[in-house]
């Protein structure tokens, strides 16, 4: 057999594992997927809100925090970490109207940083960071904290949704993020969760404190915390029921940069965490290979497409040159008879499967994107939208052999 | 980890294995029918082949009309054609199973004998027909010869669809390390592929020549 067809094998044979891993892990743990412990004691809650130029939605994230069900959060810290606009100013004039609310300005050094000073501020035994752009459910607290009655837990995550959903970027993302939830959720049964994003985070304190908070130069503190909490053996909780909303991109280039920081820093991650892979528990047997193989099984897509494509637009090309040199016709009817190859049909199966997946898991996830709108944007995520996963990674590479780790 | 889900990776594995193998022996399966049409087809042609040497030799023997042992080579010809085309697809669809590169040599070597019968005919008989040999690259990957291959195939097929009763067109791989094919390329010094050689004379290897072939077909 040629080396081509046996690449395309074993990289359909890997997808199809892991999408099998999924629904086995969903159909044995269904009846648990939007349960949450009951609440048994109201732990007290210290919020961090850092904020770096938020001043048009930073009000209403305070509005929505303080409109949280949930009698002991003891206070909420919003770090203004050096903006150039007027957040500062913002948050001043709501100052007196919300109890135990505080403002922190401090010169700018980053999200991670900012969180770290006002970690040994907070006297909270669990700590909440969240995103000045996110708005956290009236519900979202008192569902979360009851996983925290298993001491080993470090960390909850709550299900993250684009809040603005007009555009067709940002109904993709809707997509993107109902079906990353669900998965995530999912990998919480393996004790797999690699990921508590910043957008809503609920951790212990003492496993904050353990772990020296965020790595500053990370940039994506969140992905590195998580993967430093795992290691270390805390556990990490996912509450599916427990919702938070936030802005999403809604232009190509902010969406480009996004995903590209975050690639970024899962090389960074995956560069700082490389020596435990297949060691130690979870972290090193799947949270670390599963990160990576997802990351570059996409960049393996794309290279085994352009290659493809490549070859078929330089034979086009040629075909094309030579018919007009020739003055013979491009194509006759001896070319319509297509004769195609099994790989095809696995493709277009695997493809399909993959299609069935997505539709089944927004309906789960109870998507209204189901009820209002044609298939049409699903598709164009699968097809389009996905296809372009890789090229951030390729620019993330990038920026990772020429060190430029910024944040902004 | 909960209990119910410790092995799921294994299971997981299992269940991909069997699907996949399953579905792999499948696609063999499938692909082992296609091969054993492309056999039947070789065989068929071969038949019709010695079919067709048969009658030749017959019509020789016999001193025949020149006329009936033409039409014979011809049809055969034509028949040959459109089978080499069709075989052509069905071999670049294959990806698990072996190729059939031996049933292609022996029938390329089959259709090397049509083009002696057809010289033999032209002998006896005085020029009948232009004898069109078409040289290639069976099963090639290389992006430029499967390109102009394309192309000198399309412009065949123009040119057997306006010229038909005048030409005889017999394609032949030129890559499938048969001594006599090779010998005879040698012959006629044929360097590239594809190639097409005109009545023993005239060899067409480029785009240009491609274009201006009809002049050479008069």
């Amino acid at each position: 057999m040629e080396f081509l067809p046996f690449v395309y094998l074993a990289y359909m044979f890997v997808s199809f594992y892991l999408l099998l891993l999924t629904l086995l892990l969903y159909f044995k743990n269904k009846q648990a997927l939007f349960s949450h412990p009951k609440l048994t004691k109201e732990y007290s809650i210290s919020i961090i809100i850092p904020t770096y130029n938020e001043e048009k939605t930073i009000v209403d994230t305070i509005k929505s925090v303080y409109n949280i069900d949930y009698s002991n959060i003891k206070e909420v810290f919003v770090v203004n970490d050096g903006s150039k606009d007027n957040t500062s100013l913002a948050v001043r004039k709501i100052l007196n109207k919300y109890k135990n609310l505080k403002l922190i300005d401090k010169e700018n050094s980053g999200k991670a940083d900012s969180i770290n000073q006002t970690l040994k501020k907070c006297t909270g035994e669990l700590v909440v960071v969240l995103d000045a752009d996110s708005y956290a459910f009236k519900e979202s607290f008192k569902k979360m904290v009851g996983y925290f009655d298993d001491e080993k837990v470090g960390a909850v995550t709550a299900m993250c949704t684009p809040r603005n959903r007009s555009t067709l970027l940002e109904k993709l993302q809707v997509i993107e993020y109902k079906v990353i939830a669900f998965t995530r959720k999912l990998l919480e049964f393996i004790d797999s969760i690699y990921v508590v994003p910043g957008t809503a985070g609920m951790y212990r304190r003492k496993a904050l404190e353990e772990i020296g908070g965020f790595d500053t130069k990370n940039i994506t503190e969140d992905i590195e915390a998580t993967w430093h909490l795992a290691k270390n053996g805390w556990k990490i909780r996912m509450c599916l029921s427990a919702s938070v909303t936030t802005e999403v991109p809604n232009k190509l280039k902010p969406w480009y940069r996004q995903r590209r920081r975050w690639a970024l820093g899962g090389l960074q991650c995956i560069s700082k965490y490389k020596s435990y892979i297949f060691q130690n528990n979870m972290f090193g047997y799947f949270i670390v290979p599963f990160f990576t193989l997802g990351l570059f099984l996409g960049l393996i897509g794309m290279i085994i497409f352009l290659y493809v494509f490549g070859r078929r637009f330089l034979s086009s090309y040629l075909l094309t040159r030579y018919s007009l040199e020739s003055s013979t016709a491009l194509l006759n009817m001896n070319n319509f008879y297509i004769t195609p190859s099994i790989l095809n049909y696995f493709g277009l199966i695997l493809l399909f499967l993959f299609f069935i997946f997505n539709i089944y898991v927004l309906s789960i996830m109870k998507d209204r994107i189901l009820e209002k709108q044609s298939f049409f944007n699903l598709i164009f995520y699968m097809i389009v939208y996905l296809m372009v996963y890789p090229f951030t990674l390729i620019a993330a590479m990038i920026h990772y052999a020429r060190k430029k780790n910024v944040w902004r | 980890m909960e209990i119910k889900n410790k092995h799921i990776f294994w299971e997981a594995l299992i269940l991909a294995i069997f699907i996949f193998a399953s579905g792999v022996f499948l696609g063999y399966l499938l692909e082992l029918n296609r091969t054993n049409d492309i056999i039947t087809l070789y065989q068929n042609s071969e038949l019709n082949l010695l079919d067709v040497q048969l009658q030749t030799d017959f019509i020789a023997l016999n001193n025949l009309s020149c006329d009936i042992a033409s039409n014979y080579i011809f049809s055969f010809a034509e028949k040959t054609y459109q089978d080499a085309r069709l075989l052509e697809k069905y071999d670049d669809a294959n990806k698990l199973s072996r190729g059939v590169i031996l049933q292609h040599k022996k029938y390329d070597l089959l259709r090397a004998r049509l083009w002696l019968n057809a010289l033999d005919l032209n002998d006896r008989c005085g020029k009948r027909f232009v004898n069109v040999v078409y040289f290639y690259n069976y099963n090639t990957k290389d992006i430029e010869t499967k390109a102009k291959q394309s192309i000198f195939s399309n412009r065949l097929s123009e040119i057997k669809a306006s010229l038909s009763d005048s030409i005889l067109l017999i394609p032949i791989a030129a890559n499938l390390g048969s001594d006599s094919i090779n010998y005879m390329m040698a012959e006629y010094n044929i360097g590239s592929v594809p190639a097409i050689l005109i009545d023993e004379k005239t060899k067409v290897e480029t785009i240009d020549q491609l274009k201006n072939i009809e002049q050479y077909l008069k």
